[in-house]
């Protein structure tokens, strides 16, 4: 057990060289256009020549990098060209917002897709069945940006019960979280519960279940002592996954609602050329994605072993 | 195909597929099929069903600029196909050959070509996307540059899994007894039995890579202006979209139908070959 | 004896996509209380939906047609759903093929043993249920109860698993156990002890049993009384001494002709000089020495079985000789050159000499390739040009009896028997001098069997082929073999003619296999009667 997670751990900071290297190098290889970014389009060559020179741009492409990596480990991640602070002091604030509504949002769906799921699962082509995976279906289809025109055109337009932006300005207001949480719960829950319905339906065909039926059980001893144990394990990765998912892909809902948040943080970042900003969100999700995965990971290991069958006959 | 046949045989795939079908239609005879130049502007902000100065119809009205939506949405779904075919194209051959070889020879190949999956799949899409756009400018040729590194990976898992899957079969061991060459093994003994799943994932991801390009037109990174782009209409709309709904209204419902279509038609043809397998 | 079950036209239809319109057609019988009744029949003939269909656990998609189904007085296939969940586990059990998948693999076994008691009684005390599991485990002859009760079902071996399962069937002393094919999935020697377990407990607590299988030696060691099943009719039913050997149907004296004796039969001397030589040939897996140190010679133009159970390492010897894996140490050498050390070019070349078949009928052929391709591709890879390897895929066809219009189609057009033969087919496009059967027959029924042993020995006469047979069943073994190598644990622990192994065994190991193979004591009374 140890040495699989010092492997994991070993592959994790491997993958995250490797990535700071492939962002440093897609932004920063060439020298010039940083300077650009940096001060201006309407710098002079000169201005843009002291500028380099003062930050160390004239050192070798890969002293650079090291440089930048190390400055970077110990949390000096630069200034947003656009915002005019310390990225240090940006990403945590705005991080922090997406993590309410990613946050609220996740408590969201994770019960709806499981309740949904399992009863789409436990009869495969039922009535349940079919209706909620016809709901799955359609809800995943809609993107976001065209859920959160029509959720907007519903209750903020028309019925007038909710806020159309999402700025906080006045602080925290719990209203102004409804529609993005919303929009992203309906688009998302749909494909979870896909994956508990896929997983569900499968383990109601193992044959431990046709015994369960021959011991006398119940439908509900079936289903809450029997099946469900065994098929929550695969849906719980497909569930860690949406993490990161929910860190980024949240972008369009914030931009769309001008909600604080990481999305908006990194879509101003690209607007802007924003280099440092960039660099460090880019950083970030990496991050976040691959700490997710190894913790699924361990999850699923630590579940699965109870799964695992053994031997078939007449393999020798 | 005799899947495809199976799956239409049920009356949801049958709409999927049709679904789908409508939109590559107006993709391929988009000059013949649309009323008017996508480009032209002639009378802005017309209503669905408004008379046009030459005497046609504006079936679903204009927009900001006076282009038919229509049209627009038929050249659109020009874009959208096309970008999305070319980069789901890609991204399959490149998924494809590492998963094969990595299913296929194991060893450190697979592990070089593991981790390097491992590497990209840590990028969500968007970052992906922002970091190419940031370097290298928006245009048809990064999204699908883009796309292809943010899909590549994931097809590769699932290629390697099948692969390793079809590999211990029977039928493989029979080849290289026989001193079959690796790279037939892969092409006539493996591949042709993963089509199978691939061609249901293929579906949904092409409805994924769809929504993508949408979503990077309505935030203005996608396409440049002018040409057609769903998500781009949404965008430039939405300002008056209470107004005038019609704006937003339909482009929504383009893209929605697209993807509602592959995603039903990859229900079908998933249910279709466990029919046929269990046969 | 009053019948614990009474079925009467009892009718099971299938979807309308199916081959025949009923799985069970008008079967009428009785189990007694206290007698086994077995129901044998070829794969097809219904007889595990006979069994489904008592407890209403028919698979989806069947339905119940017409009948009844008359126990403790009432006909249950009327029987609301509810009503039978109060019979099922207490009054009829029922225990099925694959012990372990039986079990949840996510719940402890002494949980799972003690579940059953909870369902019927709930208001029974934990202490008391435990005590009871307990002792069902040991009446099961488990041991170490308490341990295993802690245990996962993937953690203990079939056997233990079957036992367990049949722990929980009996818990509550049922009129009516159904066995469906209960030990075909396990070791001949872990079978036999499941049969003795299954014939103590009866003798014990005298409950009726329906026993499905396709073993006529298993008939013949546990059976009361017998009925025969073919396509979803009932044929012959009776004693089993009458029945076996006496039979009235065609169709059962067609079957019983079919099992092969255990008494191999003379066979001409094989030249001296070996195809094919082993020598100190090994294979590990880290600690695991799944093949090891195993020396033996095959003779030209004869064929040597190598029979062993689960884990004796005979497929893993079979994958080395034919280079699918790498041995470890030794050598193989065939026309005096070490197979096992050649590597290119080389390789690719003496390929051809030593060729396989494999055991699964539907994993050995590409669903996605025509017969004649596939046939085509490995006369093309042995040396031939493009035209002489497709007329050579003709003459095989016609060689292994199948039609020419198969080089068209596809292997789902083809039944498993048809499936094995396209297999030999190709095993021979190449022109080997060697043939590694790895459990050629073993999922194929009882005629079909025979039908492709006939062939195979007919292909060797013709060819002069060596083959070199892997198998766990005895009989097959003893039909076809010159020499026995009889493998435990990876090591050869005895090596000889086929008379000697298995009329004189040596070794312990082979005398236990030889004792636990199903109905020999039959076999050899209907010799007996046969010498007369």
């Amino acid at each position: 057990m140890m040495r699989f997670l010092l492997a994991r751990l070993g592959e994790v900071l491997g993958v995250m060289l490797s990535v700071s290297f492939l962002i440093y190098l897609v932004l920063e290889h060439d020298a010039a256009s940083v300077a650009v970014k940096v001060i201006g389009q309407y710098s002079t060559e000169t201005q843009r020549a002291l500028w380099l020179t003062e930050n160390g741009y004239d050192a070798p492409f890969l002293q650079r990098y090291v440089n930048w990596l190390w400055r970077f480990v110990r949390g000096d991640w630069g200034s947003s060209v656009h915002y005019r602070e310390l990225v240090s002091v940006l990403l945590p604030q705005y991080l922090s917002r997406t993590a309410i509504l990613a946050g609220t949002a996740f408590a969201l769906i994770v019960p709806l897709a499981f309740i949904f799921g399992i009863a789409a699962g436990v009869r495969e082509g039922s009535i349940a069945d079919r209706v909620i995976s016809f709901i799955a279906v359609g809800t995943t289809s809609v993107p976001e940006f065209a859920s959160a025109v029509f959720l907007s055109a519903i209750f903020v337009f028309w019925l007038g019960v909710l806020p159309g932006a999402s700025m906080m300005t006045n602080g925290f207001e719990w209203q102004q979280l409804v529609l993005p949480v919303m929009v992203i719960v309906l688009y998302d829950f749909g494909y979870v519960a896909r994956m508990v319905r896929a997983s569900m339906a499968e383990v109601m065909a193992q044959p431990y279940i046709r015994t369960a039926l021959m011991k006398g059980a119940s439908p509900a001893r079936i289903v809450f002592r029997h099946a469900l144990r065994n098929a929550l394990v695969a849906p719980i990765t497909v569930i860690m996954l949406q993490i990161p998912w929910l860190i980024s892909g949240v972008l369009v809902t914030e931009v769309f609602f001008a909600y604080k948040g990481f999305g908006t943080l990194l879509y101003q970042a690209c607007l802007n050329s924003d280099v440092a900003l960039i660099e460090a969100c880019a950083m970030t999700s990496v991050c976040v994605i691959v700490t997710t995965q190894l913790i699924s990971d361990l999850l699923y290991t630590t579940l699965n072993p109870r799964i695992r069958f053994g031997i078939r006959k007449g393999e020798a | 195909m005799r899947a495809l046949g199976r799956a239409l045989r049920r009356p949801a795939s049958a709409i999927g597929f049709a679904m789908v079908a409508l939109w590559v239609v107006c993709a391929i005879f988009a000059p013949w099929l649309a009323p008017y130049d996508p480009l032209k502007s002639q009378v802005p902000l017309q209503m669905p069903f408004e008379r046009a100065p030459d005497g046609g119809v504006f079936w679903l009205g204009t927009d900001l600029l006076g282009r038919d939506i229509l049209s627009r949405l038929i050249y659109g779904a020009r874009t959208v196909v096309f970008w999305a075919g070319v980069a789901a194209s890609s991204a399959y051959i490149v998924g494809i050959t590492g998963g094969l070889c990595a299913g296929f020879y194991r060893g450190i190949t697979d592990r070089v070509l593991s981790f390097l999956a491992n590497v990209v799949l840590s990028f969500p899409v968007l970052v992906l996307y922002i970091l190419i756009i940031v370097t290298l400018g928006a245009s048809g040729l990064n999204i699908v540059l883009a796309v292809t590194f943010a899909s590549a990976p994931a097809i590769f898992r699932i290629v390697r899994a099948l692969s390793i899957d079809i590999a211990s079969r029977d039928f493989v061991s029979a080849a290289i007894t026989q001193g079959e060459n690796a790279a037939r093994i892969m092409l006539v003994d493996i591949l042709p039995n993963a089509t199978g799943p691939l061609v249901v994932d293929a579906c949904l991801r092409l409805g994924y890579i769809a929504i993508t390009i949408g979503t990077l037109g309505f935030l203005g990174l996608g396409l440049p202006p002018p040409t057609p782009d769903w998500g781009g209409m949404v965008n430039e709309g939405r300002g008056m979209a209470m107004v005038f709904p019609h704006l937003v209204v339909f482009p929504c419902i383009a893209i929605s139908s697209l993807m509602l279509g592959l995603s039903l038609l990859a229900d079908g043809l998933r249910e279709a070959s466990r029919a046929g397998a269990k046969a | 004896m009053r019948a614990a079950v009474a079925i009467e036209k009892l009718s099971v239809a299938l979807p309308s996509d199916g081959d025949r319109p009923f799985a069970v057609e008008e079967i009428s019988l009785e189990v007694a209380k206290g007698e086994i009744l077995c129901v044998v029949g070829e794969s097809g003939s219904g007889k595990s939906v006979l069994a489904s269909a008592i407890m209403g656990a028919l698979p989806h998609g069947l339905r119940h047609a017409e009948g009844r189904i008359i126990f403790g007085g009432r006909d249950i296939a009327a029987l609301p759903e509810q009503e039978l969940r109060a019979i099922r586990g207490r009054h009829i059990a029922m225990i099925f093929q694959e012990p372990m998948a039986a079990l949840n693999p996510a719940i402890r076994i002494g949980e799972q043993i003690a579940e059953i008691l909870e369902i019927h009684e709930p208001e029974m005390p934990r202490a008391e249920r435990e005590a009871r599991a307990l002792a069902l485990m040991r009446e099961m002859q488990l041991p170490d109860p308490e341990t295993i009760a802690r245990r996962y079902p993937h953690e203990i071996s079939g056997g233990q698993c079957q036992r367990v399962v049949i722990a929980m069937a009996l818990a509550w002393n049922p009129s009516l156990l159904i066995a469906d094919e209960p030990t075909t999935a396990l070791d001949v020697t872990t079978q036999a002890q499941i049969l003795k377990l299954i014939k103590a407990l009866r003798d014990e607590h005298g409950h009726g049993v329906l026993f499905v299988t396709h073993d006529f030696g298993v008939v013949a060691d546990i059976a009361d009384r017998v009925a025969v099943m073919q396509r979803g009719r009932l044929v012959e039913i009776g004693p089993v001494a009458q029945v076996l050997n006496d039979p009235v149907h065609p169709y059962t004296k067609q079957l019983i002709a079919a099992v092969p004796s255990l008494i191999p039969r003379a066979r001409p001397e094989p030249a001296e000089a070996p195809a094919l030589r082993l020598e100190g040939v090994s294979r590990f897996f880290g600690p695991l020495r799944a093949v090891d140190d195993v020396t033996f010679d095959v003779p030209s133009g004869g064929t040597v079985a190598i029979v062993g159970e689960s884990g004796s390492g005979k497929s893993t010897l079979a994958k080395a000789v034919i280079r699918l894996l790498a041995p470890n140490a030794g050598r193989t050498l065939i026309e005096d050159v070490d197979f096992a050390r050649l590597s290119g070019r080389e390789l690719m070349r003496r390929r051809r000499l030593i060729q396989m078949v494999f055991q699964d009928p539907f994993g050995s052929l590409n669903p996605n390739r025509t017969v004649g391709a596939m046939l085509t591709r490995a006369g093309v890879l042995g040396g031939l040009e493009a035209g002489e390897a497709k007329a050579q895929a003709a003459e095989l066809l016609d060689l292994v009896g199948l039609q020419r219009e198969a080089l068209e189609r596809k292997p789902e057009a083809f039944s498993g028997g048809q499936r094995q033969r396209i297999g030999i087919a190709r095993a021979l496009a190449m022109r080997p001098s060697i043939i590694v059967a790895d459990e050629a027959v073993s999922a194929l029924d009882v005629s079909v069997q025979r039908q492709v042993l006939e062939l195979l020995e007919r292909l060797q006469r013709d060819r002069g082929l060596t083959m070199l047979f892997i198998t766990h069943d005895l009989r097959v073994a003893a039909g076809i073999a010159d020499r026995i190598a009889v493998m435990q644990r990876g090591r050869v622990v005895e090596f000889g003619p086929a008379v000697q192994v298995l009329l004189n065994p040596a070794h312990p190991y082979t005398v236990e296999l030889v004792a636990a193979a199903p109905g020999r004591e039959w076999q050899s009374a209907q010799r007996a009667a046969q010498a007369q």
